[in-house]
């Protein structure tokens, strides 16, 4: 038994992995979908068991195949990434259940098991991300969980063939940041010599030359792309509207953020805050993009003529969020980061979630779609309008949580511009999710035309999971023992290790 | 073979004479500490290192005996340790990380043309230009020439 718990690290990716050739095997149907349910919620009980140890013992070092780091890769967990793996897992084990009726009526029955194939193969690449200790590794776990969101976005074509189009301006940029990625990796490892992270902290003390400036660039660069940075984010609005609501749901809610953990994990296990050209990158790159993504993603968000499409662009609005609190440089700007990182994937995750419900019984996310809704899918409506109030920032939810931290964290650096700009953008996420509560809640429902006649709510499975996940929502706004505390345990282990102010 | 070699493996650099071990150890170290520098360039340091070594005495103290070999034996212990620095290693991460990038760019290469092969069932075209205009008559309900003329 203890030999089997000392495994434990290694069960989240190697789960996935195993499951997701399995579920090709079965039947279409319900099986796949059962299946990969399973799988998650076997997942997320591995991942809240590191969390729980991670939070008690403290950092954990798994040896893959017992071969010692640096030769070997190691899983590395500390706090950060403990709380991302949660996320990511919780998230899995919300959506799979969640999905069964949103992804029977979205994707043809036949693709079934295919679907759920590469669901899993992406929570693999994206826990994979998340949990490993090796910098070349994160390189072959991204692309195993952006080659995996590729075809998933495609799966949209059979309700809207602009999917196909949106996955491949997807892939083209996505391989450009992978790319990007790698070359970065490749000039740290000529720079080094090794591919451990801890290691590769060790070694880069000091090392402030052209080599190392470069990599760092290409890094930031690669992930910004994967992370949907502000002017790098023409691919997430289109291949978020035109996915399967189910994949929207779960990518919204994890994708982006496991690559803002990328950076963080970059900034400060690998780089440090000493080095003079991270300070300048944080100062006159990272903070003015988090900033205008915040108020120009938030604008564009307002003028738009789709429900999906605008929670896209409000997605691009909270990565600034989180840019800004990375680089602020201080503790408490990562503290607010990783909350925000957490928070923002339960409320984002909801929000898609009610999404897919109006998409199921109405088969459209058009704003036409969602006027008078309040009358015809209460529990839907109701919804919407809590995560929305979550992400504007509303006392008593996760949201002002965020709010709340970036806010100490921006003025306590003396950044007053930027926190006034963080509840100027607040301001604007309440007119656009306003917006949209006028509509369900105001407007009578159409008379006529495709999205007339009766509409019953959303089915119990969709429901139940989608509701779990506003409790969350809640719970966390009122109980912040535990993101709180937690993020800015690991904000501490980060700026130790990154020896940072 | 002398009992000089007992517990002695025959490729291991540390069967060196002691300076000779001493240098090889830091050379073996070096790997580390100047990662620009060729790992075939560390072993023949250490090569030289073992060859300059002034004594042949392979004992450790805690062989006593073995301090009273023959020169014979000596003969031999050089011998072993050039063959130990012969051995030569070539560093296989950059050939793996090669590889792997390899395999990755396949693969996405495989999905690419995939996502093509899907884009001209839908569309019945994949020129960039047809793409855009039924996608924005998709959108707007006109091509984009109309719209930008009753935009004018």
């Amino acid at each position: 038994m203890s030999q089997l718990l000392s495994q434990v690290p290694v069960l989240p990716v190697i789960m996935p992995l195993i499951a997701a050739p399995l579920a090709l095997l079965m039947p279409k149907g319900r099986a796949p979908w059962a299946w990969a349910t399973l799988v998650s919620w076997l997942i997320f009980a591995a991942c809240a068991a590191l969390l729980h140890n991670v939070a008690n013992a403290g950092l954990i070092s798994y040896h893959l195949g017992d071969w010692a780091p640096p030769l070997g890769i190691e899983y590395r967990i500390d706090l950060a990434n403990a709380l991302v793996l949660f996320l990511v897992s919780g998230i899995a084990a919300v959506i799979f259940p969640f999905a069964y009726d949103s992804v029977r009526s979205e994707i043809d029955e036949r693709q079934s098991p295919l679907f759920y194939c590469a669901m899993l193969i992406c929570i693999a690449g994206l826990l994979g991300v998340t949990i490993t200790g090796d910098a070349f590794n994160v390189f072959v776990f991204l692309e195993i969980s952006s080659l995996s969101t590729y075809a998933l976005v495609a799966m949209g074509a059979r309700r809207d063939r602009r999917a196909l189009t949106a996955a491949f301006n997807y892939l083209v940029m996505g391989t450009i940041g992978a790319t990007f990625f790698v070359i970065g990796i490749g000039l740290l490892y000529q720079a080094t010599g090794t591919l451990n992270m801890a290691d590769l902290h060790v070694r880069l003390a000091g090392q402030e030359n052209r080599v190392v400036e470069a990599g760092f660039a290409f890094i930031v660069v690669g992930i910004g792309l994967k992370a949907a940075m502000l002017p790098m984010h023409l691919w997430l609005p289109n291949a978020y509207t035109y996915a399967p609501s189910a994949v929207t749901a779960f990518i919204a809610a994890t994708a982006t953020k496991v690559a803002i953990y990328v950076l963080v994990r970059f900034f400060y296990s690998i780089f440090s805050p000493d080095f003079a050209f991270m300070s300048a990158a944080f100062a006159y790159v990272l903070l003015p993009l988090g900033l205008i993504g915040m108020v120009v993603a938030s604008l564009v968000a307002v003028f738009q003529d789709d429900v999906k499409r605008m929670l896209a662009y409000s997605s691009v609005a909270q990565i600034g969020y989180m840019l800004l609190g990375v680089s602020l440089g201080t503790k408490e700007g990562l503290t607010a980061a990783l909350v925000h990182v957490f928070n923002h994937g339960l409320m984002k995750g909801a929000l898609f979630m009610s999404v897919a419900c109006v998409v199921l019984r109405l088969g459209s996310h058009a704003n036409e779609a969602f006027h008078g809704l309040g009358r015809r899918m209460p529990a839907t409506t109701g919804a919407f309008i809590l995560s929305g109030l979550a992400l504007v920032g509303a006392p008593g939810t996760v949201g002002l949580i965020s709010k709340w931290f970036l806010l100490k964290a921006a003025f306590g650096a003396g950044q007053w511009a930027a926190g006034f700009l963080v509840v100027a953008s607040s301001l604007i996420a309440l007119i656009y999710i306003g917006r949209v509560a006028e509509m369900m809640l105001l407007r009578p429902p159409p008379a006529e035309g495709k999205l007339a006649g009766p509409v019953k709510d959303a089915p119990l499975s969709m429901l139940v999971p989608m509701w779990a996940l506003i409790a969350a929502n809640i719970y966390f706004g009122l109980q912040t023992d535990l993101t709180g505390g937690i993020a800015s345990a690991a904000a501490d282990v980060l700026m130790t290790i990154g020896g940072g102010r | 073979m002398s009992n000089a070699f007992a517990g002695v493996k025959p490729n291991d650099i540390t069967a060196a004479p002691p300076e000779g071990a001493d240098a090889a150890a830091g050379a073996a170290d070096s790997l580390h500490a100047e990662p620009g520098k060729i790992a075939n360039d560390i072993l023949r340091e250490a090569k030289d290192a073992a060859g300059a070594g002034p004594s042949f005495d392979v004992a450790g103290p805690d062989h006593a005996d073995a301090a009273t070999q023959t020169a014979d034996a000596a003969g031999h212990a050089v011998e072993a340790a050039a063959h130990a620095a012969d051995v030569i290693y070539t560093n296989p991460l950059p050939h793996v990380l090669i590889l792997t990038a390899i395999v990755v760019g396949v693969a996405t290469t495989a999905v690419g043309l995939a996502l093509a092969v899907r884009v001209r069932e839908a569309y019945g075209t994949i020129e960039e230009d047809e793409l855009e205009a039924a996608d924005h008559i998709a959108e707007f309900g006109a091509p984009p020439a109309e719209t930008a003329e009753a935009g004018a």
